[in-house]
């Protein structure tokens, strides 16, 4: 499913919108060392750890995008980094269970479509 | 422990310098160093706080006073949950003779409201020294919480488990990724203490102000 699709239907809020990418799966952590071990690529990744290494977690795993959840607060520095290296950031004043929920139902619908 | 427990058994080991540092709490940092000043050994005032990422953080600082106000800090930003003694034991409070004169009823395990980059700030603000706790261990750690050390952090110095300090061969002065590297024993039992210590044939860095001027250079020379 298409990153914008996801958006619209789960109501996040754009912080870095950079590229409009095909996500087929997700994961949900937030213990950085846990997401590095077992998130998969082309991924959504799920989390309240709003820290900048995020970026560089993404990158390493290949996730496409980072919802972070229970509008946690977002300082200048990680957008500005997720800008410099195009991860986009998206935010939602539902918590992580919540959004997992919607964003499961979607990405297994979409993918019994195919 | 009570501080004064702990100051004995650390003077019968020949230790010189130590630091007690209590998670989320100061009192009894305080309190060894108020009682150390008529013994033969140095107190580094200091506590291990946790930051919004579950990051534990080392603190120390060069005088009480900085210490105080990391405490009126901590009581701002620590959130007022109750103990729950069942689960986390009981948060005893000792004097200076070593008995126990109050329980805090804080929950001193939960984690302050402010990010790992603005805690650093806030120590330095202080003047104290702002370390990452045991970054090796898969609780707690920068490197659990975070993934991976970055080099661009302002942390002083990073604290590595004695395990590591020991497999790894470590020295003091020595540095990872461009950061000096310290260990502590962690001792967290009486039994503990004075197991484990860092040795150093410089006896002028066995003070707050000669050590913290040490891993300074030790940092800028990345």
């Amino acid at each position: 499913m298409k990153l914008s699709e996801i958006i619209t239907r789960c109501a996040l809020e754009k912080v870095v919108f950079c590229s409009d990418d095909e996500i087929t799966t997700g994961y949900c952590g937030d213990l950085m060392s846990d997401v590095i071990a077992n998130a998969a690529s082309s991924s959504i990744w799920i989390t309240i750890q709003a820290h900048k290494n995020s970026i560089a977690v993404a990158l390493i795993k290949d996730i496409r995008a980072i919802i972070f959840s229970n509008n946690v607060e977002i300082n200048q520095e990680l957008v500005e980094k997720a800008r410099e290296e195009e991860i986009n950031l998206l935010r939602s004043e539902k918590n992580s269970f919540q959004i997992s929920g919607l964003l499961y139902q979607l990405l297994e619908d979409c993918s019994d479509k195919d | 422990m009570s501080p004064t427990f702990i100051l004995k058994l650390a003077l019968e080991k020949g230790l010189n310098l130590i630091s007690i540092t209590d998670h989320n709490a100061i009192q009894h940092s305080l309190l060894a160093c108020q009682i150390s000043q008529k013994e033969d050994i140095k107190v580094i005032p200091g506590a291990e706080l946790t930051s919004r990422e579950e990051v534990h953080l080392l603190a120390y600082f060069t005088d009480i006073s900085s210490l105080i106000e990391l405490g009126a800090f901590i009581d701002r930003l620590l959130p007022n949950i109750e103990n729950k003694p069942k689960f986390f034991g009981y948060q005893v409070i000792y004097d200076d003779t070593g008995e126990i004169i109050d329980l805090d009823n804080r929950l001193r395990q939960s984690a302050m409201n402010i990010s790992l980059d603005q805690l650093i700030t806030e120590i330095h603000r202080l003047n104290g020294m702002a370390i990452p706790a045991h970054i090796d261990k898969n609780k707690f750690s920068l490197i659990s919480q975070l993934g991976f050390l970055d080099q661009n952090a302002a942390f002083d110095a990073v604290e590595v488990s004695k395990y590591k300090w020991n497999k790894d061969k470590y020295h003091l002065g020595d540095t990872l990724l461009g950061f000096p590297v310290i260990c502590g024993s962690d001792s967290h039992h009486p039994d503990d203490i004075g197991l484990f210590y860092v040795e150093t044939e410089h006896d002028e860095l066995i003070s707050y102000s000669s050590l913290n001027q040490y891993l300074q250079e030790k940092r800028d020379k990345k």
